[in-house]
């Protein structure tokens, strides 16, 4: 058991990603970018770093990070069978599985689009971009993280794998773990049909039958309603009143 | 319903007690689940802790035994038919929904409902918790009887290497193969030759067919290990492999086994489930098909012996791989519960499973009363069963589910067919939820084949409307020989391509409603503003004629007996004056813009071959109708022949032809002319009158000699009348002039001479010179056509007629006068007891006059207005069919108020034009002339000043060119320099159709098929060179809404009233009865529903309002094919826009990002440009190919 990466056995167990590693970076997506727009790195591929300074969160949103937390972005072709909105909602579910797996009968949820919970507590986030010719999918995961270091604010908002298991778990097994996941999931695509997918997603939306509000556009009305899941391309349904709304992209927040 | 006067109906015949220890205690040492001794159990209410068709199988089953019965339902499945089929129903799950699933698996509610609800069995159908033992257990420390074997068999059975150690030491073949991985070749080499070939390598860490090779014998082993082996090793880093026996055609059979509590066991033969679809059961049979009966007993005996080893209770399945070459079977599992195709088994054995199943959970033994199953030697099976699983899955579209509401449903019964639905209504809502399944049908047959025509049978009586289902995949699937000759495997359904050639029901039923609605919301174009909703439509009555017999013999029986040559000849011979009824052509195309539709010809057609059987000929086709029928009516005009022609057999069908412009307005080439002709004659077309529009006999003698040559009908070769041959002033249409060019026609072979009068010109006096004329030059019958626009033209006639005309064209009296014929009815009474009686019968003459008078009421927007015939007709001469049009051009031009001076213009043009004979097209150019100089103020003078440049129109332009033929003594010179010079152009020479290239028809008929996706007929071919956009937008309707031609005319234009009710044979013998209801209200999306009752049963049609268009959001789409187009390549939100307008951007650079799912996608420039407009701005929602940024440069 190490708390600490081992770079020669990630390697061996993430083929066929090719890791780049990095003790510190300012945002593993950012740096995927600039090395892609420099022709410097090849799909697939995994951006690894110790320590994350300033990730990124959706819009102008940070990302906090301490150690033990994974913060990663896999890097990966563009494949023509799905269009790119399909892929953060894969991704996630792809994370999802992968974290079920670790930690058996963990009550992983998913928060639409691809936030992961557990209790309603937030264990990981995606950050999913189509940058030159490639899909970015940046991961920030809580797996070993020390509760007494999370700034109180959040204390009560976010989860370790780490708590959940009662013990700090491996990050290389963890890291494994999601990419093979991840590679077979979007290998898959021929096997299994975005509706089915979104069945699977489905049993595991944390947001199903539950009241939301969410903010499409900064200064905007937020809209609240109960979620009803999600419509055929995987948008958000939330019924407010009468009408229901097709909700494509914003911040969504659960109301008690 | 299962609602019953329940309970205790077996209580005096049984008595029970209840019995603790079965569910706890007296399991035998190896987990059995019998008892030494038992005591029956006295069970009362039976809770089913599942959904759908299988709760309520099992409820049917438990009302019988007069059990009370209990659903349990999320949420999401409140409305779900299970609920209403029991006597009681509980929810279980969040009371607001969105665990749809997991409420039936949650074994802790199920559990407490059933305590206190005072459940005393649980069933749990399959799927879902029915092979849980925790459930089994559950229920064993409540108290409670679970419907199964116990929870130490399902788990034996959970466990395949468990399942597969009991099979072995029961001595019951498994596929043979390794039990760990390997990677070394010898020990590869090893396993293999113990398995036996031909063996299937599989990489241990492989997936997705990579690393998987079949080895058929021990020489090509190293060389396929070492290809799978690679191939795993680049894809997932691990060379071990898997070594198995490889059967390359493998069936399913399963076998169904019942026992008891007491040791007896038995089973109910075998099924055949070898149809799968990702190793899901699609289509099962009972027995197995063409099994050789030692196998069946092997089989069945193999199975036996493994459940007796365990002391297996209730029904369970033992699953087979049978190798269908060598006759090897294999096990794979044991299913502990009841299975979805139990059914075929209970067909053909007699057997309830279901109900053995509580039966023996009670602790009745299976071989006595109440069960009375037969000791195994009489257990037989009678005839052959068949299940079909009809699901929602999409089979053109890799059998994903469809979900929303089933708007109609509609099942088949009868005998031998078996239904066990689930939540299968009209009106249900099929959700994402759960599985597709619909309804289980089962058809039994006393041999396959009776069992696979039943289920056809019964597929084909199926009406499911709203969702897509898998029904034709099915019928597809069991009419096939292999599938019927029991040689289909477990991947028949992957390796018959054919199956998925999906023969597409019409339904055109919803279309025509679809198309109903349309007009209801939105209207026809042709019709609006012209419309009175308050509008009573009279009833058109048929007048009445015996039907039995064959109408009497008339003119088409003499040409057929005679020929066109001697059929001339016994024309020339009849005393009496021959009439045609120009009212299905020329009389409605000149009152009612050639609108009338062909099911009003239809409806009178019968009447009129028995009525009126001495009729010279019905003019009912060709001039306008042609092109209107397609355009406007949406109607195939080849259809209207065909059938107009079957319900008329004995008189003379006359057309209407364009020489070289056939039914077109431009000239075609000549090989079109040629083969429209001949195809018009198949059709039934006995008489064609062709005419040129500036009576060029050049013009027209492709098509006289297409009709002499190619076909058995006869030519009318036409000569159009003009000017006024008793006015000495007018010297260029002579007397002379016709009667030359008439006898050029009859040299070029015409059977018939026509004159045709098309503006109603040739005066009473003027007609007799004529005829008289004619009639002394010429042998061949001479037929009069004119246009009653002055109101003296039955004068004409009656003047022709003394002179010695053959046959005249004359319309019924309502539809009559005006720009239309004389007056029939009139005519034919003005020259009753005279020597040349028409020999007409009066009175039906006005019985089809009534009829039309009614059915020309359902046309009234289409009425011009002219209200008693006029004179100016000398001065503009403008032909009858022309006046109605270019007065409405004149209205829609805002120049109604002009229409006297446009009408003096068109004489104008007409001079100076050089005086020209005016019909179709040569008048439409006339028309448009005289149009353009109206609204630009123009005069004659203006027009001939040299150096004036003016805009002409095009068929102007294309006139003077000489396109459509030049007329006698040619165009004005002076004039035709001055329109060709302003428009750049320069005069033809020769005749334009023999200068065209031909058409090739199979090239076009290709053409057509890859454009509409079928196979065109020759017909369609025809229609779509003559009118290529005008045949694609008919396509187009009959794609959206199939044959409208049916329906009733005020139906078809202005939609039906609230309460409204018509009936519309869609075919002989098929009608539907349609009543309108009422309309929804418009939604955001623009649409509304349109309810209706079809057949008596709602249904419902979403059409898009076009008037609430303009409120709708509407962004523009990019073109592929544009390269400044910057297109959206996915739906989302507009997060940010990094370009600005007249900015020059690099190829590569970010012109902006869009957003969706939190996923940012970025969107480059393709090259370096200039962007030339940004179409969004941040925060804007875009669906994918929506035209983000368009660039230039």
């Amino acid at each position: 058991m190490t708390k600490s990466f081992q770079l020669d056995v990630l390697r061996k167990g993430i083929r066929p990603f090719r890791l780049h590693w990095f003790p510190r970076l300012r945002s593993t997506n950012d740096h995927a970018t600039v090395l892609r727009k420099r022709g410097e790195l090849f799909a697939p591929a995994i951006i690894l770093t110790g320590h994350q300074i300033a990730g990124r969160g959706r819009g102008a949103n940070s990302w906090w990070s301490t150690p033990g937390v994974l913060t990663v972005t896999f890097v990966l072709p563009i494949d023509e069978r799905f269009a790119p909105h399909q892929l953060p909602l894969l991704a996630g579910l792809a994370v999802r599985d992968a974290t079920a797996a670790i930690l058996p009968g963990a009550p992983v949820k998913l928060k639409w689009p691809n936030d992961l919970l557990i209790e309603n507590r937030k264990l990981a986030g995606l950050l999913c971009e189509r940058v030159h010719k490639a899909d970015l999918i940046g991961l920030g995961m809580n797996v070993n993280v020390d509760p007494n270091r999370v700034p109180p604010a959040l204390r009560n908002r976010i989860m370790s794998l780490s708590a959940l298991a009662g013990k700090p778990l491996d990050l290389n097994a963890v890291l494994i773990g999601i990419a093979r996941e991840l590679y077979s999931m979007l290998n898959r695509q021929d096997e299994q049909n975005f509706s089915q997918r979104l069945r699977q997603y489905d049993e595991h939306h944390a947001l199903i039958g539950r009241r939301v509000s969410i903010i499409t556009n900064a200064g905007d009305m937020p809209i609240s309603g109960k979620c009803e899941g999600l419509d055929s391309i995987g948008r958000l349904l939330v019924r407010e009143g009468r009408t229901l709304h097709h909700i494509i992209a914003g911040q969504v927040n659960m109301l008690p | 319903m299962l609602r019953t006067a329940r309970r205790f109906c077996h209580a005096s015949a049984f008595p029970l007690t209840f019995v603790d220890a079965l569910q706890t205690d007296g399991l035998s040492p190896k987990c059995g689940g019998f008892l030494g001794k038992l005591k029956r159990l006295n069970m009362q209410k039976l809770l089913v802790c599942n959904r759908s068709e299988i709760a309520i199988r099992v409820f049917r089953a438990a009302t019988e035994l007069g059990l009370g019965t209990v659903a349990v339902y999320t949420y999401e499945d409140r409305f779900a038919l299970h609920r209403f089929k029991a006597d009681e129903s509980y929810l279980i799950g969040p009371p607001d929904g969105g665990e749809p699933v997991k409420g039936y698996l949650n074994i802790d509610n199920i559990i407490a409902v059933a305590k206190e609800h005072g459940v005393d069995a649980i069933h749990p159908g399959y799927g879902f918790l029915s092979e849980n033992a925790h459930l089994a257990r559950a229920c064993r420390e409540n108290g409670i009887t679970f419907v199964g074997p116990s929870a130490e068999l399902l788990e034996i059975f959970g466990d395949k290497t468990e399942a597969k150690k009991l099979a072995r030491k029961t001595n019951v073949p498994t596929v043979p193969g390794t039990e760990g991985a390997l990677s070394v070749l010898a020990d590869v080499k090893t396993a293999a030759k113990e398995i036996g070939y031909p063996v299937i390598i599989k990489a241990s860490f492989g997936g997705g067919g990579r690393g998987m090779r079949v080895v058929k014998s021990p020489d090509e082993l190293a060389s396929k290990l070492e290809e799978a082996q690679r191939e795993a090793g680049a894809a997932f880093g691990r060379p071990e492999v898997f070594v198995e026996r490889y059967i390359a055609r493998a069936k399913h059979i399963e076998v169904q086994i019942l026992g008891d509590l007491h040791g007896n066991l038995v089973h109910l033969w075998e099924r055949d489930c070898s149809v799968q679809r990702r190793h899901q059961k699609v289509v099962e049979v009972a027995p197995g098909i063409e099994l050789p009966r030692k196998i069946r007993e092997e089989i069945c005996e193999a199975a036996k012996r493994l459940c007796v080893g365990v002391n297996y209770t209730h029904a369970g399945t033992v699953e087979f791989l049978l190798d269908a070459d060598r006759g090897e079977f294999f096990f794979i599992e044991v299913n502990p519960r009841i299975q979805v195709e139990h059914t075929v088994t209970e067909v053909v054995t007699g057997i309830d499973i279901v109900k053995s199943q509580i039966l023996v959970s009670q602790g009745f033994k299976l071989h006595e009363a109440p069960l009375n199953v037969p000791a195994q030697a009489d257990i037989h099976t009678k005839g052959v069963a068949i299940q079909c699983r009809i699901t929602t899955e999409d089979p053109e579209n890799n059998f994903i589910p469809d979900y929303g509401r089933l708007t109609t449903y509609r099942s088949a019964a009868g005998f031998g067919i078996r239904l066990d639905g689930g939540s299968a209504f009209s009106g249900a809502v099929i959700t994402p939820y759960f599985d597709s399944l619909l309804v289980k049908v089962t058809a039994w047959g006393s041999d396959m084949a009776e069992s696979v025509k039943r289920m056809d049978r019964a597929l084909r009586e199926f009406r499911l409307r709203g969702v897509k289902t898998n029904i034709p995949f099915l019928e597809n699937l069991i009419l096939h020989p292999k599938f019927i000759k029991g040689d289909a495997t477990t991947t028949f359904i992957d390796n018959t391509p054919e199956l998925f050639n999906i023969r597409h029901r019409r339904d055109r039923a919803t279309k025509l409603l679809s198309y109903l609605g349309d007009v209801i919301i939105n209207g026809r174009a042709e019709v609006k503003g012209k419309t009175n909703p308050k509008k009573e439509m009279p009833e058109a009555a048929i007048p009445s004629f015996p039907k039995v017999k064959a109408p009497p013999p008339g003119s088409r029986n003499k040409l057929l007996e005679l020929g066109p040559e001697k059929f001339a000849e016994w024309v020339r011979k009849q005393k009496r004056l021959m009439f045609t009824d120009t009212t299905m052509r020329d009389a409605h195309q000149s009152l009612l813009a050639t609108r009338v539709r062909t099911i009003d010809l239809l409806n009178i057609a019968d009447a009129v071959a028995h009525l009126t059987p001495n009729l010279f000929s019905l003019e009912m086709w060709g001039g306008a109708t042609f092109d209107t029928s397609l355009r406007f009516l949406q109607e195939d005009p080849w259809d209207r022949l065909a059938q107009m022609r079957q319900k008329v057999p004995n008189i003379l069908f006359q057309m209407l032809l364009r020489a070289s412009n056939a039914v077109g307005y431009t000239n075609y080439p000549d090989n079109v002319v040629i083969e429209f002709v001949k195809k018009s004659a198949e059709f039934g077309m006995d008489i064609f009158r062709i005419f040129d529009s500036l009576n060029s006999t050049e013009n027209m003698k492709v098509a006289m000699d297409a009709v002499c040559e190619h076909t058995d009908s006869l030519c009318e070769a036409a000569i159009c009348y003009t000017g006024d041959i008793l006015d000495p002033k007018r010297t260029k249409y002579s007397l002379n002039y016709y009667v030359k060019m008439a006898k050029e026609l009859v040299k070029m072979g015409t059977h018939i001479l026509a004159i045709k009068d098309m503006a109603g010109l040739c005066k009473p006096y003027a007609a007799h010179a004529l005829v008289k004329a004619l009639r002394e030059e010429i042998g061949v019958p001479i037929h009069f056509h004119t246009h009653d626009t002055s109101s003296v033209q039955a004068g004409s006639i009656l003047l022709a007629h003394d002179a010695g005309v053959d046959i005249a064209d004359a319309a019924l009296a309502s539809m009559s006068g005006m720009t239309s014929q004389p007056n029939l009815n009139s005519l034919v009474a003005a020259l009753q007891n005279t020597p040349r009686d028409s020999g007409l019968d009066l009175h039906a003459l006005n019985q089809l006059s009534d009829y039309w008078e009614a059915v020309r009421e359902f046309y009234y927007p289409f009425e011009e207005g002219m209200k008693a015939g006029t004179a100016e007709v000398y001065l503009h001469e403008m032909p009858g069919g022309q006046y109605t049009n270019l007065r409405q051009q004149a209205k829609s031009m805002g120049l109604e108020a002009r229409w006297h001076e446009i009408a003096d213009m068109y004489a104008t043009v007409n001079e100076l034009f050089g005086d020209i004979v005016k019909v179709t097209p040569s008048s439409k150019v006339v028309g448009d002339m005289a149009l353009f100089m109206v609204t630009n103020n123009l005069s004659a003078m203006d027009v001939l000043t040299p150096g004036n440049k003016f805009n002409f129109p095009k068929s102007i332009v294309e006139m003077m060119q000489g396109a459509i033929g030049w007329p006698e003594g040619g165009f004005p010179k002076v004039l035709q320099k001055i329109i060709l010079d302003s428009a750049g152009e320069k005069p033809m020479k020769g005749r334009p159709g023999e200068k065209l290239p031909k058409v090739d028809f199979a090239a076009t008929a290709k053409e057509l098929k890859a454009k509409f996706h079928h196979e065109p007929r020759e017909q369609d071919v025809l229609s779509y060179v003559l009118y290529p956009q005008v045949f694609a937008d008919y396509e187009k309707h009959q794609q959206l809404y199939d044959n409208t031609s049916v329906l009733p005319t005020p139906a078809f234009f202005y939609g039906l009233q609230s309460g409204e009710e018509i009936s519309v044979e869609i075919e002989p013998g098929k009608t539907l009865i349609i009543r309108y209801l009422t309309t929804g209200e418009a939604r955001e999306d623009g649409t509304r529903t349109v309810f209706f009752e079809l057949n008596g049963q709602p249904r419902e049609v979403v059409v898009a309002d076009r008037a609430l268009e303009g409120n709708l959001h509407k962004h523009p789409k990019a073109d592929p094919d544009d390269p400044d187009h910057v297109a959206a390549p996915m739906p989302g939100k507009v997060s940010t826009v990094a370009v600005k307008k007249g900015q020059a951007v690099k190829s590569g650079e970010r012109l902006l990002s869009i957003e969706a799912m939190k996923m940012e996608t970025a969107v480059y420039c393709p090259r370096d440009a200039k962007v030339a407009d940004v179409l969004v701005k941040p925060g804007a929602v875009v669906s994918a190919r929506d035209l983000l940024v368009v660039l230039e440069g």
